[in-house]
C-alpha cells in the first residue's frame, strides 16, 4: 500500500506505472514463497519450516543492494513509453524504502543483508520495533483509512495493484455508487451492511497476525 | 500550492535518499553499532519526514482530482 501511495505521490500518471512501483516495493518479501514451499515440503510442520527455511532465508537474498538493482532492471523492462527510466528509478527507491522500513520496524531479530552475496553481514537496530508494536499498527491503520478515502475522493486506490477492474469495483463501493442502482431499499441496506462487515473483517484479518500488542 | 508541492517533493526525495543510505550504506560508511544513538535519531527523523511528505503529496493529489 505504502509503495502505491509513494508512486502516486510521485505523480505517475498511468495505472501500469503505479502498479510496477507498488509491486517493486513489495518485491523484497517475495522470499515468503520459500516459507510457503517449506511448509508444503515439511508436510505442514510450521515449526520445522520456520527453523530450516524461514529463519535462514528471510531477508537474506532479497533484502540488499543486489536485489534492489534487479528490481530496477525488471521495472525498466516492464515499463512502457518515455517514463521507463523514471519508473525504474522509483521502483529502486520503493525497494530501498522497504529495506529501510525493515531495519527500523522489522524487529532486531530480523536483520537485512545489504551487500549479500559479497558479505553475510546483517544490519538492523537493537531498538527496532517489532511487527506487533504500536507504530506498525498506526501505519497499517493509516494506510487502510487512506485507501478508503483515496478511493472515495480520487476514484482510485492501492487496490489498483490487483487490476483496473478490482480498483474500479473498490472505488464504486467506497463512493457508494451501489446506492444509485435500482434495487429495493431493504436490499440496498443489506448489501451495504455486508460490504462494511467485509471491510471490518478484512481490517481485523490484517491486524490479527500482528498479535494486537498495543502495549 | 506549487511551492508547497515542490517543498514536499523535495522532502520526499531527500527522505528516500536518506533511508537508502541508512539501510544500505550506514553500517559500512559510518558505524555498524546497532545501538548508535545518532543512527536512531536520523532514522526516526527520516521516517517522520517521509510520512509527512507522503501525506502532503497525497493530499495535493486528492485535491487535484476532487
Amino acid at each position: 500500500m505504502l509503495s502505491w501511495f509513494f508512486a502516486d505521490a510521485c505523480r505517475l500518471e498511468t495505472a501500469r506505472e503505479r502498479r510496477i512501483v507498488a509491486w517493486s516495493g513489495l518485491a523484497p518479501d517475495f522470499d515468503v514463497l520459500a516459507y510457503a514451499g517449506a511448509i508444503v515440503y515439511y508436510q505442514l510442520d510450521k515449526d520445522m519450516a520456520f527453523e530450516k527455511v524461514w529463519s535462514v532465508v528471510h531477508h537474506r537474498y532479497t533484502h540488499g543492494i543486489a536485489f534492489i538493482l534487479l528490481t530496477g532492471i525488471v521495472a525498466w523492462l516492464l515499463a512502457r513509453g518515455p517514463n521507463r527510466a523514471r519508473v525504474a528509478l522509483l521502483a529502486i527507491a520503493a525497494s530501498a524504502l522497504h529495506n529501510f522500513l525493515d531495519v527500523v520496524a522489522g524487529g532486531p531479530t530480523w536483520p537485512i543483508y545489504p551487500v549479500w552475496p559479497l558479505s553475510d553481514f546483517g544490519w538492523t537496530a537493537n531498538w527496532s520495533w517489532t511487527l506487533a508494536d504500536w507504530p506498525n499498527h498506526v501505519v497499517l491503520f493509516g494506510c487502510l483509512v487512506a485507501t478508503i478515502l483515496y478511493a472515495r475522493i480520487a476514484g482510485r486506490s492501492p487496490v489498483e495493484v490487483f487490476g483496473d477492474r478490482a480498483d474500479r469495483w473498490f472505488a464504486d463501493v467506497a463512493q457508494q455508487k451501489a446506492a444509485t442502482a435500482p434495487a429495493a431499499g431493504g436490499r440496498r441496506i443489506v448489501v451495504r451492511a455486508l460490504i462494511w462487515i467485509a471491510v471490518i473483517l478484512l481490517v481485523v484479518a490484517a491486524f490479527a497476525p500482528l498479535g494486537f500488542n498495543l502495549g | 500550492m506549487k511551492p508547497a508541492y515542490a517543498i514536499a517533493g523535495g522532502v520526499l526525495a531527500l527522505s528516500v535518499a536518506a533511508s537508502a543510505f541508512l539501510a544500505l550504506a550506514w553500517p559500512f560508511v559510518v558505524s555498524a553499532d546497532r545501538d548508535d544513538p545518532v543512527f536512531r535519531i536520523l532514522a526516526i527523523a527520516t521516517l517522520i519526514a517521509f510520512f509527512a511528505a507522503l501525506i502532503a503529496l497525497c493530499a495535493f493529489r486528492i485535491r487535484e482530482r476532487s
